[in-house]
C-alpha cells in the first residue's frame, strides 16, 4: 500500500486529487459516476453573495485540444446553495471547499462570511480570477492592488482555510503568489483559465456571445505546469495544481514540480469519472516506482544545469 | 445502472453527403432510451477532438441504438470516419424524452431534427401527421421509412424539389382538423414559428432543443435555455420543454 494521503492547509484529504470550480456543478451532478468518497476534496460552482445567471449562449466552444467557456458564474448564490445543496454534500466523508466570489470588496466579504458559519464547507476558495465578468471585475486577479484589498478584508473574516485562485493572465505570477500569501491566504491554486478568442470567419463575429472566453483543457497544461512551477519557488503555503490535467501522467507533473494538490477540471466532461482514473493511476505510478508516499513526489524536479550554446 | 459506458461500433453509414447514422448495442443492465433523450459519443481516440458529441436517438431497432448526426465540423467528421468494430465511449440516455402521446399527435421535423422525431414515430408508429421539412431534397433523409411510420406524412422543401414548395408551416396550413398536441425539433427559427402556429390554435406543443454543451449532466452550464422557472440547461432539464415554459 502507498500513502495517497496529503495535508493542504490543516485538512487531511484522503489523497491528492480534487475538483475543479466550476466543472463539477455542486457534486450532485456526477455522483451517479463518481462516489465522492473517493475523491480528496470537492471544489464546488463558484458562489456568489446573490444568484447569478451568467452570460448569453453560445457560452462553450471548442478549440483544439481545449475548450473555450464564458459561463459567467451562473450560480444559484449563497444563500440556497447553503440550504438546497450544501446538506447533500454532508453526507459524504469529503472535504468541501466552496469557491466564491463578488462584485465588490464588500460582497465577496459577506459570502465569504456565510460559508465560514456554514457547516459542512471545509475550506473557501477565493475567487479573483474568473476571465468572463466584466473588465473592471477581472482587475481583482490581475491588479495587485485590488487583489490585496480584497484578499485582506475577506481573510478578516474568514476562520477557515482559505484558498486563493490565480489567474494565469498576469505577467508576473511569482509576484501574485507571493502577494496572496502575504495577504493571508493558507493556500493558492492556478491556473484558472487563459483569456482567448475565437471568430467565426463568415459572420466575422466572435463564436462566443460574451466575445472572449476562458481557455481549459490539455491545450493549456504546459502553460499550467510552468506558473505552478514558478509558484511554488516562491511561496511557503501549499500549492494546488491545476490546468488541463487528463491522466495521471498529466498530474504527476505538477506533483513533480511542487504541487501539493491537484484538481481535475474540463476531463471531468470528458470522462466523467476521470477523478477516479487519475487517482488509480497516481497509486499505479507510485507502486511502479517504488515510492512509499506521494508526499516525497512532490516538488522533486531536478532541472537541467543552464549552459551555453557556444 | 451505469450510463457511461463502451460500445463496439456496429454501424456507421452515410444517409445523404452530410448526414450519417451510428449504431451500437446497448449495454445490458443500462437503461433503454425513450425517444427524444440523447447520448454524448466519444469522436475521437485522443483529445483532439476533446469533448464528447449531443446526438439524439433516431431508432432503437435490430437490437441497438442509431443516432443521427449531420456532418458540420471537425468533431463529427471525425466521427464519421470511425471503422465499424471501434469501441468508443458514450454517456447515456440523457435528458428527459418527449411525454408519450395521447393517442395521434402532430410530429414537426427540420433538417437534422428529424433524428429525435424519427425516433418518436417509430416508437409510436401509425399515430403521428408528420410534417418534414428541409431545404431540398437532396436533404430529406428516409422519407420512405418516415411515410410507412406516420399515419399521415406532409414534406415541404424550400426550393420545391420534394413535397410542397415553402416551410413546414406553410404545409400545416395546408391540413385541417389538426387539433392534436404538437411534437416540433428542428431549427430555432422553425421552432419559434411552430410555437406560435400552435399557440394560436391553443395546442400544447413540445419542442426538442438545441445547443452547445460539453458535459451532458448539468454541471458545465453551457447549454441554458430562459424559461418561466429561470434558466435551465438543455441537457438535463430538456431538451424537451414544453413551449409555454420557454421564454425566447
Amino acid at each position: 500500500m502507498v500513502n495517497l494521503s496529503v495535508n493542504i492547509c490543516g485538512i487531511t484529504l484522503k489523497n491528492p486529487v480534487m475538483t475543479a470550480s466550476g466543472t463539477f456543478g455542486y457534486g450532485e451532478e456526477y455522483s451517479e459516476f463518481v462516489d465522492l468518497n473517493k475523491l480528496g476534496a470537492i471544489v464546488v460552482k463558484g458562489i456568489s453573495l446573490k444568484p447569478k445567471e451568467g452570460n448569453p449562449t453560445p457560452r462553450i466552444y471548442e478549440t483544439p485540444c481545449g475548450m473555450l467557456n464564458a459561463i459567467g458564474l451562473q450560480n444559484v448564490g449563497v444563500e440556497e446553495f447553503i440550504s438546497k445543496k450544501l446538506p447533500f454534500l454532508r453526507q459524504y466523508d469529503t472535504p468541501v471547499i466552496v469557491n466564491f466570489f463578488g462584485d465588490s470588496i464588500e460582497e465577496f466579504v459577506e459570502t465569504a462570511n456565510a460559508l465560514n458559519n456554514a457547516d459542512g464547507v471545509s475550506a473557501l476558495e477565493l475567487n479573483v480570477s474568473c476571465p468572463n465578468k466584466a473588465a473592471g471585475w477581472s482587475n481583482f486577479g490581475t491588479d495587485e492592488v485590488l487583489m490585496s484589498k480584497v484578499i485582506i478584508a475577506v481573510r478578516r473574516v474568514v476562520t477557515k482555510p482559505l484558498i486563493v485562485k490565480l489567474s494565469p493572465n498576469v505577467s508576473d505570477i511569482k509576484r501574485m503568489s507571493v502577494i496572496s500569501q502575504e495577504c493571508g491566504a493558507d493556500a493558492i491554486s492556478l491556473i484558472n483559465t487563459i483569456t482567448g478568442m475565437s471568430i467565426d470567419i463568415k459572420k466575422r463575429r466572435p463564436v462566443l456571445a460574451n466575445n472572449t472566453g476562458g481557455l481549459s483543457g490539455p491545450a493549456i497544461k504546459p502553460i499550467a505546469v510552468r506558473m505552478v512551477w514558478e509558484a511554488c519557488q516562491v511561496v511557503r503555503i501549499p500549492v494546488i495544481g491545476m490546468g488541463g490535467i487528463m491522466t495521471a501522467q498529466d498530474a504527476i507533473e505538477f506533483f513533480i514540480v511542487g504541487a501539493r494538490a491537484v484538481a481535475i477540471g474540463t476531463a471531468n466532461f470528458v470522462n466523467p469519472r476521470a477523478t477516479l482514473d487519475v487517482i488509480s493511476g497516481l497509486e499505479s505510478f507510485l507502486i511502479n516506482e517504488g515510492i512509499q508516499d506521494i508526499n516525497s513526489l512532490i516538488g522533486t524536479l531536478k532541472l537541467h544545469e543552464r549552459t551555453t550554446c557556444n | 445502472m451505469d450510463r457511461y459506458f463502451k460500445a463496439e461500433i456496429k454501424g456507421n453509414y452515410k444517409v445523404n453527403p452530410t448526414t450519417a447514422v451510428i449504431s451500437f448495442s446497448p449495454k445490458e443492465g443500462v437503461q433503454l432510451p425513450q425517444p427524444g433523450q440523447f447520448y454524448m459519443i466519444q469522436v475521437s481516440k485522443g483529445i483532439d477532438p476533446l469533448l464528447k458529441r449531443p446526438l439524439s436517438i433516431f431508432s432503437i431497432k435490430d437490437q441497438c441504438i442509431h443516432l443521427l448526426y449531420k456532418i458540420v465540423g471537425r468533431g463529427t467528421e471525425c466521427l464519421s470516419k470511425l471503422p465499424l468494430g471501434e469501441t468508443i465511449e458514450l454517456i447515456g440516455p440523457l435528458g428527459i424524452p418527449y411525454p408519450t402521446p395521447n393517442g395521434e399527435f402532430i410530429a414537426i421535423a427540420g433538417g437534422t431534427g428529424v433524428a429525435s422525431i424519427h425516433g418518436l414515430i417509430e416508437r409510436f408508429s401509425q399515430k403521428a401527421y408528420l410534417f418534414y421539412g428541409a431545404r431540398s431534397v437532396e436533404e430529406l433523409i428516409m422519407t420512405d421509412s418516415i411515410k410507412n411510420l406516420s399515419y399521415q406524412s406532409f414534406f415541404s422543401t424550400d426550393d420545391g424539389s420534394y413535397g410542397i414548395k415553402g416551410t413546414v408551416i406553410d404545409a400545416l396550413d395546408r391540413v385541417d382538423n389538426l387539433t392534436m398536441d404538437v411534437y416540433a425539433c428542428g431549427p430555432h427559427l422553425m421552432l419559434s414559428a411552430v410555437i406560435n402556429w400552435a399557440r394560436q390554435r391553443g395546442l400544447r406543443c413540445y419542442v426538442s432543443l438545441e445547443e452547445y454543451m460539453a458535459c451532458g449532466v448539468g454541471a458545465c452550464l453551457s447549454c441554458v435555455v430562459r424559461t418561466n422557472d429561470g434558466l435551465k440547461s438543455v441537457c438535463k432539464d430538456g431538451p424537451v420543454f414544453n413551449s409555454e415554459d420557454i421564454v425566447w
